[in-house]
């Protein structure tokens, strides 16, 4: 009888195994191109998604298929490996304390130094994954700060995985993801595509300028400046001390003096670096870039 | 007003920020300084002019930038450089090159021997230091190794501590050398024996 390949083995091929020193390398190569510190202890995870591609290109071994992603002009197997090995799981209005913080606070001291009618005021979301996050912000604005007609205020939001990203432009979420917006909401930034499916309303949609972004690429981060607010939540605990620290950097010169990070709940700058003054609201603990 | 999107507005994007000129290292505004600092990245002489700024940069700001490239360079130069810094008389910044030390640990553990040896015990203090945070089987043997023969009280009270983290077994001998070499001085009596105590219960 005959039997199917096993998934990400294209038939005829023979399925390439991932040695303990093959996911070594591996996890030195991802961390130089992308700081992201992956755990050789996660052996299944990252087996599974290497075995994936090294079928995907019918490559023969791991080195074969390391050779390609160095030096594959263009890069798109890099970004393919990207895209199978960050993770994307997400909801709308995921700690929505730093929202209520944005509104409530954050935004009426950057309004402060800036001239109504005239100034612009940046958001950026990084990482935003599948757009949750950007359309968060956004909707938290619209709804809750009373200031807003008074500024254009852009969001930018920023992936390294392109695959993520796209589906951030469509704006289509299923139900699990909108557990947390209520009804009032869904009805007035949603609309129901089918039974489980919900797309954002293409005004929104437009407002949020999605890109890739590499937040520990020194040449990438020099081309972002003039940011307000940075929300890069639950990123840093994926990286080691090293890029952490390199990505505070490259936070302090892309904001403007007086600009905000919020990180996760179990992340601390202050334990990064102490470039930022921590910031504690009613609603949530930020860091600020100081004024002078 | 309200929600706009950045390319669209034609307005210079925030990702598509013009490149910026590299100020001068000694521009009067820390953030400037900070940059130029940032700008080295690459350069030849990066080492000795990091090393030079940072015996008289005061900016905490300045510094930290300085330090990280230091530490992402990764180098033996850049471990030989940093380590001269130890013997700073300003304790931040002796702190900072300890910490860059501890970030580049294969080229930072060759440098115990020399360190070792330094005249100055403040110097010494922190190469015991460094040599705990390289949680390396080389460097505890390097502990160990000082302790047979190191006579400053604050070095050796250092050691104490250090080789109560080491875990390791052939360290109580080197604590108990200590111990009797200074009999009299009951701080470091404490310290010796809490650090045996930690070993036996490693």
């Amino acid at each position: 009888m005959a039997t199917s390949p096993p998934p990400g083995v294209l038939p005829g091929a023979k399925a390439v195994r991932i040695s303990a020193e093959d996911v070594t390398v591996f996890c030195d190569f991802f961390y130089k191109k992308t700081g992201i510190s992956m755990d050789a202890s996660r052996r299944y995870f990252i087996d599974r998604r290497l075995e994936d591609r090294i079928a995907a290109n019918e490559c023969r071994s791991f080195r074969e298929y390391l050779a390609l992603v160095k030096f594959q002009p263009g890069g798109s197997e890099m970004q393919a490996l990207i895209n199978e090995m960050t993770v994307n799981e997400t909801y709308f209005f995921r700690e929505d304390y730093q929202f209520t913080c944005l509104t409530k606070r954050m935004l009426d001291e950057i309004a402060v130094h800036k001239i109504a009618g005239r100034d612009r005021i940046r958001i950026w979301s990084a990482p935003c994954s599948t757009g949750e996050e950007p359309y968060s912000i956004a909707i938290s604005i619209l709804e809750n700060w009373s200031r807003a007609s008074d500024f254009d205020i852009e969001i930018m939001a920023s992936d390294i995985d392109t695959r993520a990203l796209g589906r951030a432009r469509n704006g289509i979420y299923q139900a699990r993801a909108l557990h947390r917006v209520s009804q009032r909401i869904r009805d007035t930034y949603f609309r129901q595509i089918d039974a489980d499916n919900w797309q954002v309303v293409k005004d929104l949609r437009d407002s949020v300028d999605f890109g890739v972004i590499n937040v520990c690429d020194p040449a990438q981060m020099a081309r972002v400046r003039g940011i307000d607010v940075i929300f890069c939540r639950n990123l840093l605990i994926y990286f080691d001390d090293l890029s952490r620290r390199q990505t505070a950097e490259h936070f302090f010169d892309a904001l403007n003096p007086g600009g905000f990070v919020a990180l996760g709940h179990s992340e601390s700058m202050s334990r990064i670096s102490g470039i930022f003054l921590p910031r504690k609201f009613p609603e949530a603990l930020v860091h600020q870039r100081p004024l002078t | 007003m309200g929600l706009v999107k950045a390319r669209a507005a034609g307005n210079g994007a925030a990702f598509d920020a013009a490149p910026e000129d590299a100020p001068r290292l000694d521009h009067p505004d820390a953030v400037q300084r900070r940059r130029a600092v940032q700008a080295l990245a690459g350069d030849a002489d990066c080492v000795d002019k990091l090393v030079t700024l940072l015996r008289v940069e005061k900016e905490s700001l300045v510094r930290q930038a300085a330090f990280l490239l230091l530490a992402s360079l990764n180098s033996r130069e850049a471990a030989r450089g940093v380590s001269v810094l130890l013997s700073d008389a300003d304790a931040a910044l002796r702190n900072g090159a300890l910490e860059t030390l501890a970030a580049m640990p294969d080229h930072a553990g060759p440098l115990l021997a020399s360190l070792g040896q330094d005249e100055d015990a403040d110097v010494r203090i922190f190469a015991v230091l460094l040599a705990a945070e390289l949680q390396d089987p080389a460097a505890a043997d390097w502990l160990v190794a000082l302790a047979a023969h190191e006579t400053d009280a604050n070095v050796c009270s250092n050691l104490a501590e250090a080789l109560g983290g080491t875990g390791r077994i052939e360290a109580a001998a080197a604590l108990t050398a200590i111990g009797t070499r200074f009999a009299g001085d009951p701080f470091l009596g404490f310290a010796v024996e809490t650090a045996l105590q930690r070993l036996r219960e490693a």
